[in-house]
């Protein structure tokens, strides 16, 4: 063979590598975009019922930057207990609940770092709850961390989340969900391949509305308990680091305990909390010893032992919005055309409700 | 490491990228530690092991072959070198044994002491059975036998020979090599070609299909009904021993093609290791379609030594016994595989003692040999026998398979297989579903591949046609693969709080 031929074998051969180059990057492309579809399907997700959570908690991200100047960060105490709508149709104050259900504290401080990503609010409320529930755990179960990091977009922020959240040798399922929920093909619904639900907006700005009523009768001697039982190891760490965060962001922290049946071991939390906000200048807010002041009717305001239904929560939020405004200088929105639609969203929730 | 880890979807991107990126020169060495990598992921300490077997048949090699070189007389030359694979034999098969076997000849030596009324045995060490050891034990003897033969040259290159005997793609489940081809392999400089590579992960998602999809899906139901065989009886055994055949035949070719696929993937290529083996039309002939790298080194090692078929019937018989009983034992340390290693002796010899007579009902009836009917039936008969066996291969004890058999030919229940009875054996009907599509898929291209080659006939097509195949087998594996944590839906009903 001559160098001539050799020349053009080479040539050739260069060619055909290339093309093999571009064709492997695009087959690459091709697969991560499909991936991403075919992830997006599987996913569990809820985007309906009063626990549209996949909804609140993806919508965030869609509300217009720096608007809320209130947030709530906990478990589903808090997403039943604040309704922002009320809120704002009372006070003009803008808020979001940005809380899922059984949050641990370490959880919710990383939603909070996430929510500060998109909002700079002025008041960051707490529920506590957690922090007594999970009082001596390092770990909720998975039903509890799975859908607090599904709907977190990948990010330095979300490792942090799946670290804090979850035993080590199952973390690589909350970064790559697809190796838990490629089994759900079996139940898939129209609902999830609706790919575009993460673009969608909560009106209802992440409070979760409960029509039903259940009459309840508590144990009201709980509240007159006295004594304090200690903060555990990785609560104490989580309560630091929030109060840290607190003064890197400028914000104030507002520590709340909503009304429900509690134990006698959850209120000597409560009360150690106490001490430990009032130690670092934090209010503390517990509505259980004021029910009567709020006027709640144990036989028509309550969804369960654990929640208030939306005649509680409006009243609670009204009482709410009274301390916001004593407390911090919040500016009134409500003629503030900027935020014309929270106007609307209210009247739709007035609608909602006389459904 | 498994293949199918996530581990190893991290890890083996990595090996084969920087592998084709340094030069020949230090490929090896990059596949060694990488190899090692791979074991030790799994337990650090029997590296050691490895190493240990690696050492004790790299020597025998080197002292083999110095013998040679040695002016001495050609008896006591021999002697010698059949000193040195003594050595290396016992060493290796004793390592074998201690950690394989001891538990279990303990408890038989127990039975028997029992049986005499004697102070029974305590075990010292609670012996953990190193992943691997049968396979590369089998490899690293066979390199031994192979010097010695003068099959090949003693390797003078430790690294090369220690990647030889670890080499990840076959290192945990085979298919074992020889250093004829390996070895060699190992010293030839490699080429990038585009082609290999893509081929050569073709061939490992089809391996995970057979794997996660098949094997692991038809698992869930065939554990379930072995595990509480007293609760079923007759077809729904009948439907679990076949599906026992699927799940044991895409578990191992499932993985060998992984192995094969990855060894492709960097310009090695290995054996195959299995040959459509179902259908196989003897069981002789099932021997030389399934896990061939093992049969294959059983004749050479086992059989062949022994005499094989040349010192007469009664020998031979006697050989393929012997063979059998290595074989069974070999997969197993228990009593249920000795029976099964040993069944397939037997069908082998009374298909030899028969075979004057099954001549002579042939030639009396005039059937073609070669006809489909029979070659069908020769395959549906050979099928039952081999699946048979795997009663004994699969039950948890002896005692067990035999309980097995009995409940499935006790009772005859054909309805069981249309009354929705199926679908309580731990495979809903959707799974069931997937199940049965997933063999059809592997049943046609089985047959496909009988005359063809698929990759070549696949790069016949146009490129829309081909991607779009290969997304769907690759989604398909992602969605269907039975893998990571199960999904519950009851686990988050409630959970709204």
């Amino acid at each position: 063979m001559n160098s001539h031929e050799e020349a053009i074998r080479m040539r050739k051969r260069r060619q055909q590598n290339k093309i093999n180059f571009v064709k492997t990057i695009c087959f690459l492309v091709i697969f991560c975009v499909l991936f991403s579809v075919v992830n997006t399907i599987m996913k569990r997700k809820t985007l309906t019922s009063s626990w549209n959570m996949s909804i609140k908690i993806a919508g965030l991200a869609n509300e217009p930057k720096n608007s809320m100047d209130v947030m709530y960060f906990g478990s589903s105490h808090m997403y039943c207990t604040i309704n922002p709508l009320e809120l704002f149709h009372e006070t003009g104050i803008t808020s979001y609940v940005y809380a899922m259900q059984n949050q641990p504290l370490w959880s919710s401080y990383y939603y909070m770092k996430e929510a500060f990503k998109h909002q700079s609010p002025k008041v960051v409320v707490l529920d506590v709850y957690p922090v007594a529930f999970y009082n001596g755990k390092d770990y909720a179960d998975e039903s509890v961390n799975f859908p607090t990091t599904d709907e977190i977009p990948f990010s330095k922020n979300k490792i942090d989340l799946v670290e804090a959240s979850v035993p080590k040798k199952e973390r690589a399922n909350h970064y790559i969900e697809f190796l838990k929920y490629h089994s759900r093909w079996k139940e898939l619904t129209n609902y999830d391949f609706n790919l575009n639900y993460r673009k969608e907006t909560d009106y209802l700005k992440g409070y979760v509305l409960l029509r039903d009523t259940n009459p309840q009768a508590f144990d009201e001697n709980v509240y007159k308990l006295t004594g304090t039982t200690q903060i555990s190891e990785k609560n104490l760490l989580y309560l630091n680091k929030i109060v840290e965060l607190s003064k890197e962001k400028n914000f104030k922290l507002v520590f709340m305990v909503t009304p429900y049946q509690m134990l006698e071991d959850q209120k000597k939390v409560f009360n150690e909390i106490e001490v430990y906000a009032k130690k670092n200048g934090i209010s503390f807010v517990d509505y259980n010893p004021q029910i009567q002041k709020l006027g709640l009717d144990l036989n028509a305001d309550y969804y369960d032992k654990g929640h208030v239904n939306y005649k509680g929560a409006a009243k609670i939020t009204d009482d709410f919005g009274q301390f916001l405004i004593n407390k911090f200088r919040l500016a009134d929105k409500r003629n503030d055309k900027t935020y014309q639609n929270w106007n609307w969203d209210y009247t739709a929730y007035q609608k909602n409700i006389k459904k | 490491m498994v293949f199918n880890s996530l581990q190893f979807l991290i890890f083996f991107p990595i090996v084969v990228l920087f592998y084709w990126a340094i030069p020949h020169k230090y490929r090896f060495i990059w596949l060694l530690g990488a190899s090692y990598y791979f074991y030790m992921c799994w337990n650090a300490q029997y590296a050691l092991l490895l190493a240990t077997s690696t050492i004790i048949t790299f020597l025998s090699g080197y002292l083999i072959e110095r013998e040679n070189k040695k002016n001495q007389n050609p008896s006591r030359c021999i002697k010698r070198k059949k000193m040195w694979v003594a050595i290396s034999v016992i060493l290796n098969l004793s390592i074998l044994f201690f950690f394989k076997y001891s538990t279990f000849a303990l408890d038989n030596i127990n039975l028997l002491l029992k049986a005499w009324h004697i102070r029974l045995l305590q075990p010292q060490f609670d012996v953990v059975l190193p992943v691997g050891i049968s396979f590369y034990t089998f490899q690293a003897l066979s390199y031994t036998v192979d010097v010695y033969r003068g099959e090949v040259p003693a390797e003078r290159n430790i690294g090369k020979y220690a990647l030889f005997v670890s080499f990840f793609p076959v290192l945990l489940s085979g298919p074992i090599e020889r250093s004829k081809n390996l070895l060699t392999q190992i010293h030839t400089v490699h080429h990038f070609r585009f082609n290999e590579v893509k081929n050569g992960l073709l061939l490992m998602l089809w391996g995970f299909f057979e794997k996660i999809v098949i094997a692991d899906r038809v698992a869930v139901l065939v554990n379930q009904v072995f595990d509480q065989y007293t609760k079923y009886s007759g077809f729904s055994i009948v439907l679990a021993v076949v599906l026992f055949a699927v799940q044991i035949y895409c578990d191992f070719s499932g993985y060998s093609d992984m192995a094969i696929g990855a060894a492709r993937v960097m310009g090695f290529s290995l054996m195959q290791n299995f040959k459509r083996p179902y259908f196989a039309k003897s069981v002789s002939d099932f021997w030389r379609r399934w896990h061939i790298a093992l049969s294959s080194w059983l004749r050479d090692y086992v059989y062949i030594p022994l005499g094989g078929n040349r010192r007469g019937k009664v020998r031979k018989y006697f050989n393929i016994m012997v063979t059998f009983l290595v074989s069974g034992l070999w997969h197993g340390a228990n009593w249920t595989y000795v029976i099964w290693g040993l069944l397939h002796g037997v069908y082998q010899v009374l298909g030899g003692l028969l075979k004057p007579f099954r001549d002579g009902v042939t030639k009396a009836f005039h059937i073609d040999k070669n006809s489909f009917s029979n070659r069908l039936f020769r395959i549906l008969f050979t099928f039952i026998l081999v699946d048979f066996a795997w009663i004994f291969f699969k039950a948890p004890s002896a005692g067990a398979a035999f309980q097995i058999i009995g409940r499935m030919f006790g009772t005859f229940n054909p309805w069981v297989l249309l009354d929705g009875t199926v679908y309580t054996l731990g495979l809903d009907q959707k799974d069931f579903f997937v199940m049965l599509f997933s063999i059809g898929v592997l049943l046609l291209v089985s047959l496909l591949r009988r005359n063809h080659s698929l990759s070549r006939e696949l790069d016949k097509q146009n490129i829309v046609f081909r991607w779009g195949l290969y997304f769907g087998a690759i989604f398909f594996v992602l969605i269907f693969g039975i893998y990571g944590p199960s999904f519950n839906a009851s686990q988050f009903i409630y959970f709204k709080f």
